[in-house]
């Protein structure tokens, strides 16, 4: 076939593109250890690495949920044992009150109540960030309103909360409501009114009354130990569920790893082998456009 | 006859028809880079015989016709080929610059921070990070920056949504200019090659093939008539050397665009359609940049802003349908801006009367719940939605299915360059000047005319004998 002098240039300058080309796109996924970039370098990949995507942000999600959550549920547990101690001492005083005959002594113990009193209103109208943690849904608003007599004291508490139990996503399909259920916060509300009654009892000396202030001490003693043990359970299963979205994070980190990461040993291959084509490419060209029989003639 | 002046006088001859070639040759030469240009011979032939005493003589050499080689038939395959090179080149192009207004790319140097996903930006990102917003807002409704930064996310969406839509319209009206430079474009060819046609009959009356450069000036017009639109030629029946160019419709019946000296069939482009003739008929436009530029202006472009648009109106109806169910409270997104230009947050909707329920107390979250797991919700448009699947997938399954166009397109491309390339090599294989074929030719005359020079030299010296020395 006849060789025209234009096709051996046209020839050199697009086999030199192609191999241009080539040897960018092979430098860049070296560079960046990146195999795709753009939808049309692979579309199936790149769709499977958008719904991968999106999993990993949703997870990235669910975990801060799940560490709002946990601290909610940390929250509410200090609250709840904050009540139980406070509670084991009442039961303490409730127990010494029932014996004590001397009218001064009973007293002291009363006065000890209502600082306990004093204590549970303050740790039922606990606040985290600036939400009351024992109080439903209605987080705006100061769960346990007390009434007070003309010296100060509390005379009664009402809950002004709700009994709703809001629920936080943990996953597509698992939520979990960290904070206590309503009859945990309506049994807070009875927790200071039983003190109430303690402490009146035990300001009178009353001991039938104080024994059986004692004996409602308990009720509340059980309310808030159940409290107790679900919150163990929620704070369990946030945990569970943090593992799990941690370990599904790395096998999707391990999954878009292997859609969209380069093989650096293959590439670098391809890659040393594109630069000999391309010089092999540069050389010969040089060679034959530099041939001419215009060097051959006097 | 001959004798000494007679041989003179064919000496000459000679001397001409060497320079002749000569001078083809130097021509050739100094069109060794142009690329419309075929390459040129003489015909060199004898001037006629001469019955004399000693039998029938040579009248001697004379250059007879420049000839051009060219091969009509490769000629007319190359310009097919450019015609399909040029539209899949034009498609490529807008393709890649749809991929660039989508603003869809992987960056895994960006995830490895951990605190964003693979596919962090575009609107796979925006959306992700909206119903991420939904579920923060879920989980603390009484957080003020949580509420701030749902409603920034929702901004965030919805302007990316609207740039991109903005993008892929302005896209859409470039093609369109595009496709008007385009259609101006072949009615100058149209009349550039009706013209060469007249001046190649008028030249070509007596010497059929004669006007060389004219015919390379009408099929470097006709190939760049073919970077435009598919089209086919013809030699007229009524005049040799000149050429008929048509197009198709649909039906296959023929619209002349040009016939002999004249533009019958100037074309237009009315709407997505190319008209020609009169009556103006539909051309059936398979090839060439207006065919590239159609189709992605009118199919893959539109198909991806009818599904940004089927995406933008789902997700508007689904957020206000969970975030309003009463209908009662106010949407949360305008209810009036239903496409991916229009999308837009309902006035007056701020961080501080964002709604987590209904009319419910400050920590209920019920509608904040309800729009978050609209993310995992699974559409049907059997079932009467605007889309299949849920958000995240519909919108990826966009994605690829536009990527899987855009790449088919670059692989056809590269194919047919490569066609491309070997249907040229073809036709410069017969028509390209080879620069050292034209030097063998040009040492060739060179020495002939020489050689020739020689020849009324040794008749001169002949002559000089009878005419001076002679009875001296």
């Amino acid at each position: 076939m006849r060789v025209p002098t234009r096709s051996t240039s046209e020839n050199v300058i697009s086999q030199l593109q192609k191999l241009g080309t080539q040897q960018a796109q092979l430098q860049k996924q070296v560079s960046t250890n990146q195999r795709i970039f753009l939808p049309s370098d692979d579309p199936a990949a790149m769709g499977r690495m958008l719904s991968i995507g999106n999993e990993q942000s949703q997870i990235l999600q669910y975990k801060r949920n799940i560490d709002v959550g946990t601290n909610l549920a940390q929250a509410s547990y200090s609250g709840l044992t904050g009540l139980n101690n406070l509670l084991t001492r009442a039961g303490e005083l409730s127990t010494l009150g029932g014996g004590v005959l001397n009218l001064e002594s009973a007293r002291a113990y009363g006065s000890e109540v209502n600082q306990l009193l004093e204590q549970a209103v303050h740790l039922g109208n606990t606040r985290f960030g600036n939400d009351y943690l024992f109080a439903g849904t209605a987080l705006d608003t100061a769960p346990f309103t007390v009434a007070r007599d003309g010296a100060g004291q509390i005379t009664a508490a009402t809950y002004a909360g709700n009994l709703e139990r809001a629920s936080i996503p943990l996953s597509e399909t698992a939520t979990i409501a960290p904070r206590t259920d309503g009859a945990t916060n309506e049994g807070i509300r009875d927790l200071i009114n039983r003190l109430v009654a303690l402490r009146d009892a035990l300001n009178v000396n009353d001991t039938t009354t104080v024994h059986a202030a004692g004996v409602g001490l308990e009720g509340s003693t059980d309310t808030i130990l159940g409290a107790i043990s679900e919150n163990g359970a929620i704070q369990l299963r946030l945990d569970v569920a943090k593992t799990q979205q941690t370990s599904r994070a790395d096998s999707l980190e391990n999954l878009a790893s292997a859609e969209a990461d380069a093989d650096l040993a293959g590439t670098m291959v391809k890659l040393s082998q594109t630069t000999t084509s391309y010089q092999a490419a540069l050389a010969s060209a040089s060679k034959i456009m530099n041939l001419s029989l215009l060097d051959y003639l006097r | 006859m001959s004798g000494l002046f007679g041989s003179l006088a064919s000496g000459v001859k000679a001397l001409n028809a060497q320079s002749r070639a000569l001078e083809t040759a130097g021509r050739n030469i100094a069109n060794v880079n142009n690329a419309n240009y075929a390459r040129q011979r003489v015909l060199l032939g004898d001037r006629g015989t001469v019955q004399t005493p000693l039998g029938a003589q040579s009248l001697g050499v004379e250059a007879k016709q420049v000839q051009q080689i060219r091969d009509t038939l490769l000629d007319r395959q190359a310009a097919r080929e450019i015609a399909l090179t040029a539209s899949l080149s034009s498609r490529q192009s807008a393709y890649q610059k749809a991929e660039a207004a989508l603003g869809q790319s992987i960056d895994r140097s960006a995830s490895a921070s951990s605190t964003s996903s693979s596919t962090g930006g575009g609107i796979a990102g925006a959306l992700g990070d909206f119903f991420s917003a939904f579920d923060s807002f879920a989980t603390s409704p009484t957080d003020m920056g949580v509420r701030q930064t749902l409603v920034q996310q929702a901004s965030i969406l919805t302007d990316t949504l609207q740039q991109v839509d903005t993008r892929l319209d302005q896209l859409q009206s470039d093609l369109t200019e595009q496709l008007d430079t385009d259609v101006g474009e072949v009615n100058t060819l149209l009349s550039t090659i009706a013209k060469l046609n007249g001046e190649i009959g008028h030249f070509e009356i007596n010497t059929p093939g004669s006007a060389a450069d004219l015919r390379d000036q009408r099929q470097a017009a006709l190939e760049k008539l073919a970077t435009k639109i598919n089209f086919e030629t013809r030699s007229s029946a009524s005049a040799a050397g000149q050429i008929d160019v048509y197009v198709r419709d649909a039906g296959g019946t023929e619209i002349p665009l040009v016939q002999l000296a004249a533009v019958t069939g100037p074309v237009t482009l009315t709407g997505s359609a190319l008209t020609a003739g009169s009556p103006a008929t539909t051309v059936d436009v398979t090839a060439g940049a207006i065919h590239g530029n159609l189709q992605a202006r009118d199919i893959t472009v539109q198909l991806l802003r009818d599904q940004l648009d089927n995406m933008a109106g789902q997700l508007v109806d689904s957020v206000n349908a969970a975030y309003n169910p009463t209908g009662a409270t106010g949407d949360f997104f305008a209810s009036a801006g239903t496409t991916a230009g229009t999308i837009k947050l309902q006035a007056g909707l701020t961080a501080t009367n964002l709604k987590a329920s209904d009319g419910g107390a400050a920590g209920s979250n019920t509608l904040a719940l309800a729009v978050a797991q609209l993310a995992g919700k699974k559409f049907t448009t059997a079932g009467g939605d605007a889309i299949d699947g849920t958000f995240a997938q519909y919108y990826a399954s966009m994605v690829s299915n536009f990527g899987s166009i855009s790449a088919r397109t670059s692989d056809q491309y590269d194919d047919q360059i490569n066609i491309q390339s070997i249907v040229t090599t073809q036709r410069d294989s017969v028509s390209g000047v080879s620069m050292d074929e034209e030097l063998a030719d040009l040492v060739k005359y060179q020495r002939s005319f020489q050689a020739s020079s020689r020849f009324i030299q040794v008749i001169d010296e002949l002559l000089d004998t009878v005419v001076n020395r002679l009875g001296a």
